[in-house]
């Protein structure tokens, strides 16, 4: 690899679990009550890999991906239980400055909107500087060339002059490819990316996704893409987990979940997405709207049941575990044999 | 061919200069006109030895209330001094307690409307105790101060500093309550940033826009308000001139010297007029609302 001068470009991806949440419950504690907005959830990643944390707006998946930088504003919102571990080291347990010190260097975040995401009087030079002055001892000149040549691998043109523009001088996709730049400018093990070209026209949708694929490749770090878009999970996700009202109700590699979706809000996600092969007039919504936090206190069974073509008088009286369908699959249904038989029926 | 990119280079070299000339004539005329009248009574301050024609204490009874003059440009007063001088070196003191009304007011109340805004749990104390203060009609909150100090300029920088604060702590703490909710800010803390270097870095220069607007009002309102108490003898007191004390000496011959309370009235307008004026392009200027009106 060119890049190995850098530091970058350890290809060495062997399976060690970077990122290992158990249990994450993150509240938000309001006069109405808590609001379980991340109720129980357990996942991981390995290095190089990519998941992607899919679901409805409201679903929980944003404030999962705060939570694991400990970034969710405090108050009214709480992590209350879990372990977060990142390389081993409980990210819940640090102190303040510890934590400060893991963000930006060990695990980096890139936001959907990258205007708002960048500080309208740093100019790019400065507001990249920022993440190298902070987590190393490098001097304002070796942090300038570090910016700079990290402005031409992500595919920035005319670096230099780009060093002294302020965001609102560039187009959306420059500034994307600049958000990716602080993300990956301190080398971090895991990226958190918040629905990153959800902003963006679709060709340089593209252009971002291969570059993050790119990246990706190149770092070896761990992905977490937050996306309601499944073209961008069929596009970039190894595997796929899938959130409805604050829980996992699906976990699958990313060919099994849009082969076979074993939990009928994953199959129903699939049916509401347009693709080339689907017939005129075959899309279908999801009946009802998901439920609110509030509206959850008082829910026994099943959170999705009230809009399931398959639900049961079980579902409604008992939450069904997370099971495994195959040994990579888990859904959270008690059904999941049905949702799988119906659509080798059709 | 060659010459038209020749013309193209030459443009870009002197664009910069292009483009910082379009910006003054950009700036609207009130920031040029408002600016020009507040840079006059500060030259006015400053060169006041220069400027001045007569000793403006030399009190010679001979020349009492004389009329505007080649010699007494602007009259005399009842104890014959040189109204002209009197109202230059007046200046001195309006400036000097304006500007420094300023500067204490803004770093105070910049300092409390940060910790306000930021520290939500902070807030609701510090801004009930700002609240309280400004319930208080700043002039009369300044004459109490000065009753319980004594009358003297650093006692009316003092009374004025501690009405104004308020003011500035609420303008600066309303605009860091919506700085703080920006994605940039969470982006700051997402690489890492402390608060210490969130709040100097990217809360701070993000309020100093509408800061910038209410100190040119603060200015203007400590000229009058140190005319005022001058006036009704809580301010600067004599022989020392101010324009305050200089109309209050006027007072009392209103109707046989119109000189000696119409001219330190005229140059009080003029300043107080050139900050508003200046306040008011500000605020356009800087409103990025106003963006599609440059």
């Amino acid at each position: 690899m060119t890049y190995s001068a850098t530091g970058f470009g350890s290809q060495d991806q062997n399976n060690a679990k970077v990122l290992q949440v158990e249990n994450l419950e993150t509240h938000f504690i309001t006069r109405a009550g808590v609001l379980k907005a991340v109720d129980g959830v357990s996942f991981h990643i390995h290095a190089g890999e990519t998941v992607a944390l899919v679901g409805e707006s409201g679903c929980g998946k944003s404030v999962t991906a705060l939570s694991l930088l400990r970034l969710v504003p405090n108050p009214p919102g709480e992590i209350v239980g879990g372990r977060i571990l990142l390389d081993g080291d409980d990210l819940l347990e640090m102190s303040q400055s510890e934590i400060e010190d893991v963000r930006g260097d060990r695990a980096a975040m890139i936001f959907q909107e990258p205007l708002t995401a960048l500080n309208p009087i740093l100019n790019v030079g400065n507001q990249l500087s920022e993440v190298i002055l902070r987590h190393t001892k490098a001097s304002k000149r070796e942090a300038r060339a570090l910016v700079l040549d990290m402005l031409k691998r992500v595919g920035i043109s005319d670096p230099e002059s780009r060093l002294k523009a302020y965001p609102h001088q560039l187009s959306g996709g420059m500034r994307q490819r600049v958000m990716i730049a602080m993300a990956l400018l301190a080398n971090p093990a895991l990226l958190i990316a918040d629905e990153p070209t959800t902003a963006l026209d679709v060709t340089i949708q593209a252009q971002i996704l291969e570059l993050m694929r790119d990246m990706r490749d190149q770092t070896g770090a761990a992905v977490l893409m937050i996306t309601h878009d499944l073209g961008v999970v069929a596009e970039m996700a190894d595997r796929v987990i899938v959130m409805y009202a604050g829980r996992i109700v699906e976990s699958a590699p990313v060919r099994t979940l849009f082969a076979s979706p074993a939990h009928p809000y994953t199959l129903g996600l699939m049916r509401s997405t347009p693709n080339l092969t689907t017939q005129r007039g075959e899309l279908s919504a999801i009946p009802g709207l998901v439920p609110t936090l509030a509206a959850l206190k008082d829910m026994e069974g099943c959170r999705f049941a009230p809009r399931c073509a398959f639900a049961s008088q079980k579902c409604r009286e008992h939450e069904p575990p997370l099971e495994n369908a195959s040994n990579d699959q888990s859904v959270r249904c008690w059904h999941w044999d049905q949702v799988l038989a119906s659509q080798v029926a059709v | 061919m060659q010459n038209g990119e020749a013309n193209v280079s030459a443009t870009a070299q002197t664009s910069k200069r292009v483009s910082l000339l379009n910006r003054l004539y950009g700036l609207n005329g009130r920031i040029l006109f408002g600016g020009a009248l507040v840079l006059f009574i500060v030259i006015l301050a400053i060169a006041a030895p220069l400027l001045a024609t007569h000793d403006p204490l030399r009190v010679r009874m001979s020349d009492r209330l004389l009329p505007p003059s080649f010699d007494n440009w602007l009259g005399t007063d009842n104890n014959g001094r040189d109204v002209y001088s009197r109202i230059v070196y007046g200046a001195r003191i309006s400036v000097l307690v304006g500007s420094a009304v300023v500067i204490l007011s803004t770093f105070f109340g910049t300092l409390i409307g940060l910790i306000a805004g930021y520290y939500r749990r902070m807030d609701g104390p510090m801004m009930r105790f700002m609240d309280a203060v400004m319930t208080f009609p700043s002039i009369l909150l300044a004459i109490a101060i000065i009753a319980a100090l004594g009358a003297s300029a650093q006692n009316v920088i003092i009374a004025l500093t501690v009405s104004f604060v308020p003011h500035t702590a609420r303008v600066v703490r309303g605009k860091v309550l919506s700085v703080r909710e920006e994605t940039y800010v969470e982006s700051a803390r997402a690489i890492g940033l402390g608060d210490t270097r969130i709040i100097l870095r990217y809360i701070l220069p993000n309020t100093l826009a509408p800061l910038m607007v209410q100190a040119t009002f603060i200015l203007a309102l400590a000229i009058i308000a140190e005319a005022g108490l001058s006036y009704i003898g809580a301010g600067t007191p004599p022989p020392t001139p101010s324009w305050g004390n200089i109309l209050a000496d006027g007072r009392a011959f209103l109707n046989n010297a119109w000189w000696m309370t119409t001219f330190p009235g005229i140059f009080i307008m003029i300043s107080v007029l050139g900050l508003n004026i200046l306040g008011d392009g500000l605020r356009d200027l800087l409103d990025p609302r106003m963006e599609n009106n440059r």
